[in-house]
């Protein structure tokens, strides 16, 4: 597994196909802490929605990276497709793992944060960055690796899964219907609203049940994604 | 029904159960060791010349009244066939009849729509039809990460990758870029990266496309040397390829197996005229056929691969070579 995670990033880094994202990466990550005094909290959230959407970016630029015959060595080569599918995941959490030190080191390096950094804030702000590239990787799967990715529109169709993603909690105020099929869409405000308050964590009420449906979304839909990847791959 | 050729054995299969394990009956007949190789009747029971050694070989893959849909277009249609360890199988039809299909079926891309499919897990070398255009990899190093892969150790893969490279005369490209490199050229990498696994079973969707004479033989040659060990399925529209190397013959038609037959291998044969002044010498080439022609001229009928070793020693043995000719 190792070397095809190596065949993996060495190929994507040759690809130049990683440019974009980093680039618009930074440049938010930058621009966020143009001004010093920044909220520690919602500045890392902010900077976890640019994770959610710099890894989608990512997976499907990664998964998009062969031609159909040079997957299909890479099935036989690797013995199995679901070994593939895993490098593939696991390549892109190696690729995106610069991403998430910069989005957590950079603020404490040039000292921007108007509060004082504490261990539970950085371990929750590091575990909503985890969460939001898992949420990312997930999207861009989606719509590279399944029959989804094989339809025009992928690239489109993935983008309005994280405006939709991100605007559920306005869109279900402005219609309470609206509840009712957002609860498929990545639960990013279940994971932001921790977040919300400055430099202090709101431990919520809710934040056990929260964690249990964060986890539970994850481990189903990546269960899904196999599903649904080996019967494309058939 | 399988069947498995060895160079001076013929061997056929014959199915006696409907289980994953068939009985291989070989068959050595004093003439055929002698070089005369014949096929097998496919059911040697019946022939009764069957003299002893029985072994078993195991069904690798198994379909049964299989069909592959993709978007709505059946690609493959009641197929059902097997394949034995170490058989060598050449899958003909034009294009679109569902040959690649077959191949895909056989290694596990393709999965099937309706019907069953048994395989058994394997190390498999595919090597497609069409290398891959934009590899930006250099051979070498697509060649090493494709061999690392495969769990192959750093040492021994570079030996291989040059030695391939030799055999395959790709030694001075093998720091260019595959995107860079010919379609020949690419369509040699696809072959070496599949050899280099030291698969089971090795899949080559058209093998020979885009190669000239000379790598076609050499081609040719390379699957011969894996042939004994190795299963090998592949799809050909190249006469060349069947009459060399596969005893078996599926044909495909709008994705139906229209036939699945046995046909005869012959090797090509050299004839070779020679004056011996030693008659021990005749001992030494006992692997040979040998005819007396007059008190010191003896006709060779020598297997092309083995020309020029018999040369040499003749040649070695102050013989005097009066005739070289093809066998037709």
């Amino acid at each position: 597994m190792s070397s095809f995670v190596h065949y993996q990033i060495k190929n994507y880094l040759q690809s130049l196909k990683f440019v974009p994202p980093t680039f618009l990466f930074l440049l938010w990550i930058f621009i966020l802490y143009t001004y010093d005094h920044a909220p520690i909290l919602s500045s890392y959230g902010a900077s976890s929605i640019a994770i959610y959407l710099t890894t989608t970016w990512i997976s499907m630029t990664v998964f998009t990276l062969e031609e159909e015959q040079e997957k299909y060595i890479l099935f036989f080569q690797l013995g199995s497709k679901v070994k593939y599918l895993f490098g593939k995941w696991l390549s892109i959490i190696i690729i995106s793992l610069p991403l998430h030190a910069l989005a957590i080191f950079y603020p404490i390096m040039t000292g921007s944060f108007k509060g004082s950094l504490s261990l539970p804030l950085i371990l929750i702000s590091v575990c909503s960055h985890v969460i939001f590239s898992f949420f990312g990787i997930l999207i861009g799967t989606l719509f590279s690796a399944t029959k989804w990715g094989a339809k025009k529109y992928s690239w489109l169709s993935a983008v309005l899964v994280i405006v939709l993603s991100i605007s559920a909690k306005s869109l279900v105020e402005l219609a309470s219907i609206a509840k009712w099929f957002l609860w498929i869409f990545p639960p990013i405000f279940t994971v932001i609203r921790h977040m919300e308050e400055g430099d202090e964590i709101l431990f919520l009420e809710s934040l056990f049940t929260d964690s249990i449906i964060i986890l539970l979304y994850l481990i189903i839909s990546f269960a899904l994604l196999i599903i649904l990847f080996k019967r494309k791959e058939s | 029904m399988g069947f498995f050729q060895s160079k001076f054995r013929n061997l056929a299969l014959h199915k006696v159960s409907s289980t994953r394990i068939n009985v291989v009956l070989l068959k050595i007949e004093d003439e055929q060791i002698r070089g005369n190789d014949t096929l097998l009747d496919s059911n040697p029971i019946q022939s009764g010349k069957i003299k002893e050694k029985q072994r078993f070989y195991m069904d690798i893959f198994k379909a049964q009244k299989v069909c592959k849909e993709i978007a709505g277009v059946k690609v493959l249609q009641d197929i059902s066939f097997c394949i034995s360890q170490g058989e060598t199988i050449a899958i003909k039809g034009s294009n679109g009849s569902g040959k690649s299909s077959l191949i895909k079926l056989i290694g596990g891309i393709y999965e099937p729509s309706y019907g069953i499919v048994e395989r058994v897990k394997m190390n498999i070398g595919y090597v497609p039809e069409h290398f891959p255009e934009n590899i930006r990899f250099s051979i070498k190093d697509y060649l090493h990460l494709i061999a690392k892969i495969n769990g192959k150790l750093d040492q021994k893969v570079n030996t291989k990758i040059v030695s391939y490279a030799d055999i395959f005369a790709i030694k001075e490209f093998l720091h260019t870029p595959l995107r860079k490199c010919s379609k020949g050229t690419k369509q040699k990498v696809g072959i070496i990266q599949a050899l280099l696994m030291e698969p089971d079973l090795i899949l080559l969707d058209e093998p020979l496309t885009g190669l000239d004479q000379t790598t076609q033989s050499k081609v040719i040659k390379q699957l011969r040397a894996f042939a004994n060990i190795t299963t090998i399925v592949l799809t050909t529209h190249e006469q060349v390829l069947i009459n060399e190397l596969a005893p078996r013959i599926i044909e495909v038609d709008k994705g139906k197996i229209i036939s699945d037959s046995f046909v005869e291998i012959k090797e090509k044969l050299n004839i070779i005229k020679a004056k011996v002044p030693q008659n021990n010498l005749l001992q030494e080439l006992t692997f040979v056929e040998q005819k007396l022609l007059g008190e010191n001229t003896i006709e060779f009928k020598v297997p092309i691969t083995e020309s020029d070793k018999v040369l040499k020693i003749l040649l070695e043995r102050g013989c005097s070579i009066i005739e070289l000719k093809e066998m037709r």
